[in-house]
């Protein structure tokens, strides 16, 4: 390098990143990034970073670690120097942070390795970032980008009432949904059009929060075309949705043992509506929290300890009956013999242990409970035919096996 | 096959020697790389035959034997197959140990793609051997997990740069779900010595030391795990985690690995919720000072009043409220009910001031409706809850603070939830009305102007409640001088001991008459305190009224 390329070569640029401008965060650009895109709060973003003392004393590496360290931005996970800077920076940025203890580990550090009211400095390269995952199943059907992130920590849960304003858009970016102050109570917004996508991201929302989210049709309306909105079928579709206020449905231990056989009233009949409707996955979840609330329970007067039982023996019932309908068998069974427990010559109970054993194929224990059922109700003509049913069934297994060894036994003999 | 013959010929005589002679006839290795899995079965039956005798004869050979064989002849993955099948022979006590050697050496010899495909049959079959084998003497355990460890880190040092997820997974479960085992032997055992035990140090140490090979970072095994139920055992994860921290805090250097970048909060409130589960058995000992002792460790990392209102919107948090609560008065152990103390006065006070207030009314609220069956309880928090009010107030005046006046709402609010009600059990609720009249005693004492509107704003409603309290005293007094008259007296009724008492659905004997005698006493000098302090209240409102 020449002298004058050596005066030319000019330090990175100190700027301090603060909002009040107090100097606690300061950044130097090593490299630029590519792009204009920049991480927002609740992103999950990918770095390689490495921790050092004010005298040179590293303390931390990913790069020791050999695996790129990712988080979600803004969410509190990390010290509050890197959720200041990390949204600053682009995808294949390397930057160096000069952070100030109060914001990193403050005047109690984070021994051994950290003194107390220590400065640290990071050099970050930031790799890549993407939304925030808000599915149940972490399929990416329904992803988070904030417009403005929302106040305390306190989110919307099943059950509770909320009130947003809503802008949906197509793949065209055409706005087809545009409504404001929309009030619902989370699981029941189908029958005001909204989306199992919206209110499943609701649960993740703080109030004020303001963001967009891109929904795969799964979490939308489906195969279904949505004429009303002008939506083929199989459409993703955009949502910003922002959550201008909620009020949270109680948990099960905030009520007391009168509430919870109140509110275990309402979600029984709020989950037969869903059943009959065929959203048996909805009222699946009404019937759970119904157990949730009462099996731990105890009641001292008889006829809250009895109405306690019959609502959870319901609930067990219903939640096999659901499980059946979408065919998860073992999670059939486990529910009919909780509402044996409690009921052991119960019929409902006893047949519908049978069908799960059925739809496992272990057709000696359906015959097993099919028989008991016609014992209990000998009008029970159902029982009966799915007995028959199944000794059929068994009685082809052996053939098939017989078949089977038949060739085995020649094939060894040869 | 006439090879074959031959041998079973020679251990249905049980001609050990001539067995021998054959097996190591080095011209018959290609029969036994051919057969290997016919002689493999041979041996497993012969072997099975005489299971339920005390001891196999020539056992030592035979498993000697089969060892060999499945060092230098046949496919390993066919053999592996042999020995699962005929597992349940090996899952008892004396045997499992041949099993782990076993199948060491048939998955050491194999590829990393078989090894990861069929780790987890061999693992479950080791987890049913746990769940069979629950009364293993505790010497016995010892080695088996020594052994079994020494396998495992056979396996990673061997495949784990080439393995897959599905490997390290289930890797990673085994190995924290086994933090359970040990425990399950010494329930009877004292907390300090359960993780300093020297003979589960090593297995405990060995253990994490595989862990952190597998995972760079242990945080996000802990959070994976927690997000995916099926992932671990809840009670082995929160055992793991509590070892870690008690590891923390007797090394200098850094055991835990977390990367240097989590905000402590943060931490806190993933773990808080596995940790939590060490809480509900009040009966178990070694869970809770496992549990707590965590907590503590956590919590020191905060300073006081850092901590606002927001949090307590965070359902853990209030969750981990309730459970010290529940430890603290119901808990067997005088310790662990000390040590549960300790720690929500800690955790109270990290809280800001504001904060504090709403978390005193919240749970104010929530206990005062609590049902029967938790009565207990409810009086003892609401109690503490008046005893934190007292402290609070007397540092907000010691501070000269704003907080507690009388233009702010603050006491207002609370004591609108205090003598608001209208009904009060005296005898149930006498602790909490002892609480009241000292809480109101010491804002008496401590406020000189009546910067809280004590002796203005709010004399009338505490007169009041001074009155209705004085009545009640009164009567209470009254009925059991009467109810310690008719006892004196009542020399001839014999102590029935077939009687007995429920409370909170536990049964106790009827009291002897010199119990009753000594409860009643006890009452009396209550009801004596309770009037002594609302004499000195009534005074205070006097002395100030005069100056």
């Amino acid at each position: 390098m020449t002298a004058e390329q050596d005066l030319n070569k000019q330090e990175p640029q100190l700027v301090d990143i603060t909002p009040n401008q107090d100097g606690g965060v300061l950044k130097q650009i090593l490299r630029e990034g590519h792009g204009d895109e920049k991480s927002m709060t609740g992103d999950t973003v990918f770095v390689h970073y490495t921790g050092t003392l004010l005298d040179g004393t590293k303390f931390d590496s990913s790069r020791d670690r050999g695996e790129q360290f990712s988080f979600e931005v803004g969410r509190g996970s990390v010290i509050k120097g890197w959720d200041m800077g990390i949204p600053t920076m682009k995808r294949g940025e390397l930057a160096k942070f000069t952070i100030r203890s109060e914001y990193a580990y403050g005047s109690s550090g984070s021994p051994p390795t950290i003194p107390p009211d220590a400065t640290l400095i990071f050099e970050i390269e930031l790799f890549d970032f993407h939304g925030e995952d808000l599915s149940e199943n972490k399929d990416k059907s329904i992803i988070r980008r904030k417009i403005k992130a929302g106040s305390g920590y306190s989110s919307p849960n099943d059950g509770a009432r909320v009130v947003v304003n809503l802008k949906g858009m197509d793949s065209t970016g055409r706005v087809f949904d545009q409504r404001e102050n929309v009030e619902f109570e989370i699981g029941e917004g189908s029958s005001l059009n909204i989306i199992p996508g919206i209110e499943q991201a609701l649960t993740k929302f703080k109030k004020e929060e303001h963001s967009r989210l891109l929904i795969k049709s799964n979490q939308a309306w489906g195969s279904k075309a949505n004429q009303e909105f002008g939506l083929s079928e199989n459409s993703d579709v955009v949502y910003e949705v922002e959550l201008k206020s909620f009020e949270k449905a109680k948990e099960s231990w905030q009520l007391n043992g009168k509430e919870k056989i109140e509110q275990s009233e309402l979600l029984k009949n709020k989950g037969t509506d869903l059943f009959k409707q065929g959203k048996y996955e909805l009222a699946l979840k009404k019937y759970k929290k119904i157990v949730d609330f009462l099996q731990n329970e105890v009641y001292d007067l008889e006829e809250d300890k009895t109405t306690s039982s019959k609502l959870q023996l319901a609930a067990n019932l219903n939640i096999a009956a659901c499980y059946l309908k979408i065919k998860d068998y073992r999670q059939a069974l486990e529910a009919c013999q909780k509402a044996i427990e409690l009921d052991a010559k119960n019929e409902k109970g006893l047949f519908r242990m049978a069908q799960a054993y059925y739809g496992l194929s272990e057709f000696q224990d359906a015959i097993k409970y099919f028989n008991q059922v016609a014992e209990i109700n000998p009008d029970n003509k159902e029982a009966v035919h799915y007995a028959n049913l199944s000794k059929q069934k068994i009685k082809e297994a052996h053939e098939k096996e017989k078949a089977l060894y038949s060739k085995m036994f020649s094939a060894f003999s040869k | 096959m006439e090879i074959y013959q031959k041998l079973e010929s020679a251990l249905e005589h049980n001609d050990i020697n001539e067995f021998q002679l054959i097996f190591n006839d080095v011209e018959n290795d290609k029969f036994k790389n051919e057969f290997s899995w016919d002689l493999a079965l041979l041996f497993i039956n012969y072997l099975k035959k005489y299971s339920d005798e005390k001891k196999i004869p020539n056992s030592e050979v035979i498993l000697h034997s089969t060892k060999k064989l499945c060092q230098n002849y046949g496919n390993p993955k066919e053999l592996y197959l042999v020995f699962l099948e005929n597992s349940e022979f090996f899952l008892k006590d004396l045997n499992i140990m041949s099993l782990v050697d076993i199948t060491e050496t048939l998955l050491l010899k194999s590829t990393s793609k078989f090894v990861s495909n069929s780790i987890d049959n061999f693992l479950n079959l080791l987890e049913k051997f746990f769940q069979i084998e629950i009364n293993l003497k505790h010497d016995h355990l010892i080695k088996i997990l020594e052994r079994i460890l020494f396998f495992i880190r056979e396996l990673v040092e061997k495949f784990f740069e080439n393995s897959t997820d599905l490997f390290k997974n289930l890797i990673n479960k085994f190995l924290i779900d086994r933090f359970h085992e040990p425990f399950i032997k010494l329930q009877s055992r004292d907390i300090e010595n359960y993780f300093l035990s020297p003979d589960y140090e090593s297995i405990f140490e060995s253990n994490v030391s595989l862990v952190k090979i597998l995972n760079k970072n242990i945080f996000k095994l802990i959070t994976d795990s927690v997000m995916d139920q099926n992932k671990v055992d809840k009670l082995g994860l929160s055992l793991f985690i509590s070892y870690l921290y008690f590891k923390q805090s007797k090394v200098i250097n850094d055991y835990l690995s977390f990367p240097k970048i989590y905000h402590h909060f943060y931490i806190y409130e993933q773990i808080i919720p596995i940790i939590n589960s060490l809480l509900y058995d009040l009966n178990n000992d070694i869970l809770l000072k496992n549990g707590l002792a965590t907590i503590k460790f956590l919590i020191e990392k905060f300073e006081s009043k850092t901590w606002n209102e927001n949090l307590l919107e965070i359902g853990i948090i209030i969750e981990l409220f309730e459970s010290l609560f529940r430890i603290s008065i119901h808990a067997n152990s005088e310790n662990v009910r000390k040590l549960s103390n300790q720690i929500l006065k800690i955790k109270f006070t990290i809280f800001d001031r504001k904060a504090r207030f709403e978390f005193i009314k919240y749970f104010y609220n929530f206990y005062s409706k609590g049902s029967k069956s938790t009565e207990t309880m409810n009086n003892y928090v609401l109690s503490y809850l008046f005893y934190l009010l007292k402290e609070e107030v007397n540092e907000s005046l010691n501070l000269n603070e704003d907080f507690y006046t009388k233009t702010s709402p603050h006491l207002k609010s609370i004591f609108n939830l205090i003598f608001s009600r209208n009904k009060i059990d005296f005898s149930k609720e006498s602790t909490q009305i002892i609480s009241i009249l000292n809480l109101v005693r010491l804002i008496l004492l401590k406020d000189k102007v009546d910067k809280t509107g004590i002796f203005s704003q709010f004399k009338p409603v505490v007169l009041e409640y001074l009155k209705q309290i004085e009545l009640n005293a009164e009567q209470s007094k009254l009925s059991y001088q009467n109810e310690l008259r008719q006892l004196e007296k009542n020399t001839d009724k014999k102590h029935d001991s077939s009687k007995s008492i429920t409370i909170n659905e536990i049964s106790y004997d009827e009291p002897t008459k010199d119990e009753q005698i000594k409860a009643i006493e006890y009452s009396l000098q209550t009801i004596h305190l309770i009037q002594s302090l609302i004499i000195r209240i009534e005074e205070l409102f006097d002395e100030f009224a005069k100056k």
